[in-house]
């Protein structure tokens, strides 16, 4: 392998695992510092493509991360890029987190223990519901979204349904839902 | 070893269907891992470390609940099955990227997905509270629907920072959550 590609490896493995180190809690908050290495610092791409591959990797599915970790290692260093700096983001999440799974798992069942956690618990299950409400504001502007989203909201709920299908149902609408509002125009 | 590949199996399906970020997933996850005898509480507790743990909030995800369902090898074993299904993915489409950027068809696809990411997450949120009442006595459910609400408009209205919604909601539950 020629020393450019090696040199273009070992700085997508220091930019995304010094990134994915410093991010807390979501994805994009990975972007700016991203941003700042690759385009700023060392000039690997320019900023409308990244802005592209930020746009398209929110778009897909699974881990947005790895999905930017793709597209830019892709972009910077081919397949091995991609690899390189998907491996990268992945590595300090998962080691640290294997960390505090196990500590938590040593953790003594005394009553105030217990009591901690049921508060703690609460509070998730209210900050995941506040998630809702941003991400709503944002994906939620028509009224065939708002009909999807309690469609598959009651789904899950009341009648325990799969994800799998409720998604594919949904992307299906979707495709009905755009070829019907085409054929009106 | 049947176990493994069906924790694989079972992380590579929410990788492929799991649109909305890292509470997307999550919420995908929550149905799924009741498979590997994963509470709804225990997925609280994943939430809670989330905030103090840094990376992609669906690795840690995946590390958390494949360690609970097979020890260190699950660990690893449900992080490869998450990542290796998007980075595939994410690679065949940027070769191809002109054509993706310009298909009508799926972007109308999406279009229905993407709402629907946003229902499931919000079911998601109602599971995860509905099984944290559900083990306690009056006095607990009345103050863990209190710090639900409290952390709700804290969060939603006011943006107050998670970590210490969540570190005041732990001291709450140690006080009045018995």
């Amino acid at each position: 392998m020629e020393p450019d590609r090696l040199k273009k490896l070992r700085d997508l493995f220091v930019v995304f695992f010094k990134a994915s180190s410093f991010t807390f809690a979501g994805g994009l908050a990975i972007l700016p510092l991203l941003e700042k290495d690759l385009i700023d610092d060392r000039h690997y791409m320019d900023r409308d493509e990244f802005l592209e591959y930020v746009a398209l990797c929110q778009t897909l599915p699974g881990v947005i991360t790895i999905n930017c970790a793709s597209f830019v290692g892709a972009r910077i260093a081919g397949a091995a890029g991609a690899f390189v700096a998907a491996f990268a983001a992945v590595l300090p999440a998962y080691t640290i987190m294997l960390i505090a799974t196990i500590l938590l798992k040593l953790l003594p069942q005394s009553p105030v223990i217990v009591g901690v956690f049921a508060g703690v618990r609460a509070a998730s299950a209210a900050l995941i519901m506040a998630s809702v409400f941003s991400l709503g504001k944002k994906q939620i502007k028509m009224v065939f979204a708002m009909v999807v989203s309690a469609a598959v909201f009651a789904a899950v709920l009341f009648f325990d349904i799969d994800a799998l299908p409720l998604v594919l149902a949904a992307g299906l609408a979707g495709v009905i839902y755009e070829a019907l509002k085409r054929k009106k125009a | 070893m049947m176990d493994l590949l069906w924790l694989f199996l079972s992380f590579a399906k929410i990788s492929i269907i799991g649109f909305g970020g890292g509470y997307g997933i999550m919420s995908i996850m929550l149905t799924e891992v009741a498979k590997f005898s994963v509470t709804a509480a225990q997925f609280g507790d994943l939430i809670a470390l989330e905030l103090i743990v840094p990376g992609p909030i669906a690795i840690n995800a995946a590390t958390y609940v494949g360690f609970l369902a097979q020890g260190i090898p699950g660990s690893v074993i449900a992080t490869l099955g998450i990542s290796l299904p998007c980075l595939t993915l994410s690679y065949i489409v940027y070769r191809f990227i002109d054509r993706f950027r310009s298909n009508a068809l799926l972007q109308s696809f999406l279009s229905g997905v993407k709402p629907a990411a946003v229902g499931l997450i919000a079911a998601a949120a109602i599971i995860v509270g509905r099984d944290v009442i559900g083990g306690l006595q009056i006095r607990g459910v009345a103050a863990s629907a209190a710090i639900m609400l409290l952390v709700l408009v804290g969060s939603a209205k006011f943006k107050v920072n998670p970590i210490l919604l969540t570190v005041l909601s732990g001291v709450a539950g140690a006080f009045f959550v018995r």
